[in-house]
């Protein structure tokens, strides 16, 4: 095995150009094959901009081989460390989330998802449509049966 | 029933809203260079710089990554609030494929919880219709549970 690392250019929507490790690439199940097949040019990612790429790299660098480890001190680390990485807006957690779902890295979809599932848990329906923006399309019929039912209850 | 003075009724209330319009177009509006009809019509939108923030459209989300999300929920948030926010988000709570995982674990908040798991857990069952592939539950389970796992494989843990 040679010591020196491949690298690997990627070029974001707005035509900015990152250099990742190929063994960071490899994680990147969209662009495997042609991390694999030897390409040498820049890989267009045009569903990417350039600042949720940046993003995206951080996080894989970070996860790259830590994930696997037994370390409780380095799991530790790393969980914190994701706490503060995901301490973002909306928007740009709806971006990254995206970028993960298009790029198939499993971690950050698996995280990103979560994050926002986390945001949900414990909120009233109003909390929740008010953060998703998700409107009220039910018939007042189907509103009041909705709200009616509640079996799930104990002692019901 | 709409307010008496609602000025958008179309009825007894012009004079109210004509008493309005004047006040504000003094100031604000300068010369009235707008049609008569501008008495009738709604409020104007505010200004773009209001209306402009940095939130995404949720909606654009695609149903596989909203699944994801909903999945990553947790099945009684599912059954008990998610499916209530929305047709959509009620559509992807009921839909079998959602449910080919089953987690009932939520130890950490049970001994305050109102609800009955096992019936979540039958509901669930119920919901996926028998395409179930793996049910991971926490301190619960009647016979009745415990019977399907000759059919599926059953991960029970206390």
């Amino acid at each position: 095995m040679s010591s020196k690392k491949k690298v690997i250019t990627l070029r974001s929507s707005d035509g900015e150009i990152f250099e990742v490790e190929e063994a960071v690439a490899l994680e990147w199940l969209t662009i495997k094959p042609l991390v694999e097949s030897g390409c040498t040019d820049a890989i267009p990612l045009p569903q990417v901009t350039g600042n949720i790429l940046a993003k995206v790299i951080e996080y894989c660098k970070k996860h790259i081989g830590a994930s696997e480890s037994e370390d409780r001190k380095i799991l530790y680390e790393l969980e914190s460390w994701d706490a503060d990485f995901i301490k973002v807006d909306q928007g740009t957690l709806f971006d990254l989330i995206r970028a993960a779902d298009y790029l198939t890295i499993k971690t950050l979809f698996e995280f990103t998802c979560q994050t926002v599932a986390d945001t949900i848990k414990h909120k009233t329906i109003e909390e929740v449509r008010h953060i998703f923006r998700e409107s009220n399309d039910f018939t007042p019929e189907e509103e009041k049966e909705i709200r009616g039912k509640s079996w799930w209850l104990q002692g019901l | 029933m709409r307010h008496p003075l609602d000025p958008f009724d179309g009825y007894g209330s012009i004079a109210l809203v004509e008493d309005d319009y004047y006040a504000y177009s003094d100031d604000s509006m300068g010369s009235d260079n707008s049609s008569d009809y501008s008495y009738y019509s709604p409020p104007l939108p505010p200004p773009r710089y209001w209306t402009r923030d940095p939130k995404p459209n949720w909606l654009e989300l695609p149903r596989a990554i909203l699944t994801e999300i909903l999945i990553k929920l947790g099945a009684i948030e599912m059954i008990v609030s998610a499916q209530k926010v929305c047709t959509l988000w009620q559509d992807v709570c009921t839909d079998p494929s959602t449910w080919t995982r089953i987690d009932i674990r939520s130890s950490r908040y049970l001994p305050n919880m109102p609800y009955d798991l096992t019936k979540i857990c039958h509901h669930a069952i119920v919901l996926n219709r028998g395409g179930c592939l793996d049910i991971s539950l926490e301190s619960l389970g009647d016979d009745d549970l415990l019977n399907h796992r000759k059919a599926l494989k059953f991960r029970y843990s206390h």
